[in-house]
């Protein structure tokens, strides 16, 4: 989705999604004659696995995982989670409806081979298109809670290049008026590209180079993040040098607000530095490394749920404490082991 | 014009001489002058109108730092680097802080021919070397200042009777200072081998040593100063550093100091083994110099970002950082980014250790780093961007996240800085001066 990460990644997760569909209706897949429920799941496994790029992706089984939630809610009788608020309600309300025109072609046509083929497909093409659905959405959701959690001319600080936080930030700019910091990482030129684009749109931006983050942090009254994957126990997988400007945070009492989509949401866990990491070529960080002056590249950096104060996502906000409610009802337990 | 120029140019290898006229009050006047004028001309420059020709000082502070268009070099005109444009909402909370303006050798031996008190050319060489970063670190610095500054006492000649020599020296030696604070900011050092030079001066004036005398014990003086601060510090520090750092630890080093690379160089030479890492900091890239410089005594190290340095904190055992100078609170006044180490060294609980000499020891406070600071000028300025960028030179450190500090006069803690300055107060800060006796 977002072409400006460090890694360029073969597939966004939008696009793995649509390959889905294409292999589906392309009548590629391999899949028996008479396919269940079960089957295509255990398919849908099967190309994420071929998919995904490295143990260290994880928005591709995260798609995949949130595909296979839908469809079994969908195949399923009486398939409703908890009610948590209105808007959820009325998708729910429209997954219903939804099902039952299913359920009433199927009461037509009674299960002949291609009856149950269709049936399937009707259940699996819907789904597909719900989830296509939330990933290009997410962001308006995010949005609404914008204006809540600002007051006017706040000092807000951000890090590297974050579509999320570029669009909740210019839907608070409606209501409000702030100035913005933007902490840039040595290696990329991201936290340039973010501050031009925010500068476009008359927001009082300043570009800082990382190591004054502690002379800056003094000044902020709270730090917005984007993500690259939530894990279960509420950490954050992000770019290196979050870890870094959380820790500021908490010696200055400053609140952490995570902004990110609930497809980013990772039934993984990790404890340390190096549970999910990686490291880049040497070259990366100083053309002139030699083995003698080795350079050091991380690809992520993992800040554990003590630091952060609150996340928003589309599906509602919550504490690190409490995200794992979220878990449960955005992928089923079957599913983690993608 | 020109050769008006060559006249009052000095060429290199002669004897720099002051105007015949010692005239205070006449200088005074000239310079509030040009100072209003100079105050005319940014207001001019506000509005937008064109430049008039008018003499400019470089000054001190400037209030905001307004777009200034390159202007064509007349002998009356400086031309002043192209500052970044910046929108008018820029540095609302740093428009405290002093900005200097970039100097290239042509403006500023345009400065020598309008203004009487103008700088000798080794002081010129080091303004310039000051700010193109070829000259950073506060022990370079300093020491380079100090061998300017002898080098132009060799060359100044008194018009009068050497019994004054003291005195117009100690005027002359207060305008130079005045005049280099325009191109960077006076490190704590310096400032204090400027009260050292004045002390002597002091004693100087007391004594009946005649002009070539006097300049030679200063020089003595100077060099004195320079090697039992500077030189002799360094090689005890080394030495009590070496009793702290037990063999095959692993340190992590920021940025580039004179004493740490000192202390590595001799410790592995004793044939000890140690793991370093280096953090760098690309914006002056100084890590990189101290990798470099490492190298070439054949001792390999791993180099990291400052960014990445999350994932090896769990591996190092102890943080060694330079100082620019130890401030009386206790707080050390590094560079920037030293603070951010400091906070996630004492969250894992890894030993913090500054190595500072102590004629770098200062009677400041200071408590956060944006109430004083000197703004790094960044060699790009897009004209067109929408943003503003910032970049600090310095950072503050706070008592409480430093361990320990390695001084020549032992290993204390932040708080006792003050009893240190104390203690050297009472010794002119080199023991006692040594009186001048006429050479026989």
């Amino acid at each position: 989705m977002s072409t400006l990460k460090a890694q360029p990644r073969l597939y966004s997760s939008r696009e793995s999604i649509l390959t889905l569909k294409a292999h589906l209706s392309g009548k590629q897949a391999k899949i028996p004659k008479n396919p269940t429920m079960e089957d295509y799941i255990t398919y849908i496994k099967k190309l994420s696995n071929r998919l995904k790029q490295g143990p260290l992706d994880f928005w591709i089984p995260n798609v995949f995982r949130r595909l296979i939630q839908v469809i079994r809610l969908m195949s399923s009788e009486d398939g409703f989670f908890p009610i948590k608020d209105k808007e959820k309600n009325f998708k729910e309300l429209g997954l219903t409806i939804l099902r039952k025109s299913i359920r009433s072609k199927t009461t037509v046509e009674t299960g002949s081979e291609t009856g149950s083929n269709a049936i399937q497909q009707d259940v699996i093409l819907p789904s597909i298109e719900q989830v296509l659905e939330e990933l290009e959405a997410h962001s308006d959701d995010i949005n609404t809670f914008a204006s809540t959690h600002f007051f006017t001319n706040e000092v807000l600080l951000v890090y590297e290049y974050s579509t999320t936080v570029l669009n909740f930030l210019l839907s608070a700019k409606k209501t409000r008026n702030f100035e913005i910091i933007v902490l840039e990482s040595e290696t990329e030129n991201l936290g340039k590209q973010f501050a031009t684009d925010l500068g476009k749109h008359n927001l009082n931006v300043t570009l800082t180079p990382f190591t004054n983050a502690y002379a800056i942090m003094q000044r902020v009254n709270k730090t917005l993040l984007g993500v690259d994957a939530i894990l279960k126990n509420g950490g954050l997988l992000m770019h290196p040098g979050t870890y870094a400007i959380c820790v500021l945070a908490k010696q200055f009492a400053v609140p952490v607000i995570v902004l990110s989509g609930a497809h980013k949401l990772t039934p993984k866990y990790a404890f340390d530095q190096t549970t999910f990491n990686q490291l880049v070529s040497p070259l990366k960080i100083n053309p002139n490394s030699t083995i003698d002056q080795m350079s050091i590249g991380i690809t992520f950096d993992y800040v554990p749920p003590e630091y952060i104060s609150l996340y928003i996502t589309n599906q509602g906000q919550y504490t690190p404490q409490s995200i794992y409610q979220l878990f449960s009802d955005f992928y089923n337990v079957k599913d983690e082991d993608i | 014009m020109s050769e008006k120029q060559n006249q009052q140019n000095p060429k290199k290898g002669e004897p720099w001489k002051p105007k015949e006229k010692f005239d205070k009050k006449a200088n005074k006047k000239k310079q509030e002058q040009e100072q209003e004028q100079v105050e005319g001309k940014q207001e001019t420059n506000k509005q937008q109108q064109q430049q008039n020709q008018q003499p400019i000082i470089p000054q001190q502070t400037i209030d905001q730092q307004s777009s200034q268009p390159q202007l064509p070099i007349n002998d009356k005109q400086i031309a002043l680097a192209d500052a970044s444009k910046e929108p008018n909402k820029r540095k609302d909370f740093l428009s405290h802080l002093p900005i200097f303006q970039d100097y290239t050798s042509v403006s500023i031996k345009t400065v020598k021919q309008i203004d009487p008190f103008t700088l000798h050319h080794a002081f010129i060489e080091l303004c310039i070397q000051y700010q193109n970063g070829q000259c950073i670190g506060s022990t370079h610095r300093c020491v380079e200042f100090l061998n300017a500054l002898k080098q132009f006492i060799r060359d100044y000649k008194l018009s009068r009777q050497s019994n004054y020599f003291a005195m117009a020296f100690l005027d002359e030696l207060k305008e130079i200072f005045n005049l280099m604070k325009n191109f960077r900011t006076v490190n704590e050092g310096m400032s204090t081998s400027y009260l050292f030079i004045r002390e002597c001066l002091m004693i100087l004036r007391d004594t009946r040593l005649d002009e070539n005398e006097s300049k030679i014990w200063l020089c003595n003086q100077i060099d004195q100063f320079i090697q039992s601060k500077i030189i002799a510090a360094s090689e005890l520090i080394v030495k009590n550093a070496t009793q702290l750092i037990q063999e095959g630890t692993t340190i992590l080093v920021y940025a580039r100091s004179y004493l740490i690379e000192n202390f590595i160089i001799n410790y592995i030479k004793q044939g000890k083994q140690l793991t370093i890492f280096v953090v760098d900091n690309p914006q002056f890239g100084e890590g990189s110099q101290l990798v470099n410089r490492l190298q070439q005594q054949g001792i390999s190290c791993y180099q990291i970002l400052l960014s990445h340095v999350s994932y090896i904190l769990s591996k190092v055992d102890k943080i060694l950082v330079g100082a620019s100078s130890m401030l009386c609170n206790g707080a050390l006044v590094s560079r920037v980014g030293t603070a951010l180490l400091a906070c996630l060294a004492s969250t894992h609980k890894i030993p913090f250790l500054v190595f500072c000499e102590s004629y770098k020891f200062s009677e400041k406070s200071q408590i956060d780093s944006l109430s004083w600071n000197e703004i790094a000028q960044l060699q790009q300025g897009n004209e067109n961007q929408q943003y503003t960028s910032l970049s600090l030179r310095y950072d503050i450190t706070q008592s409480n996240y430093i361990n320990m500090i390695v001084t020549e006069v032992g290993l204390i803690p932040a708080t006792s800085v003050k009893a240190v300055i104390g203690e050297f107060k009472k010794y002119n800060y080199v023991d006692a001066i040594e009186v001048p006796r006429k050479e026989q």
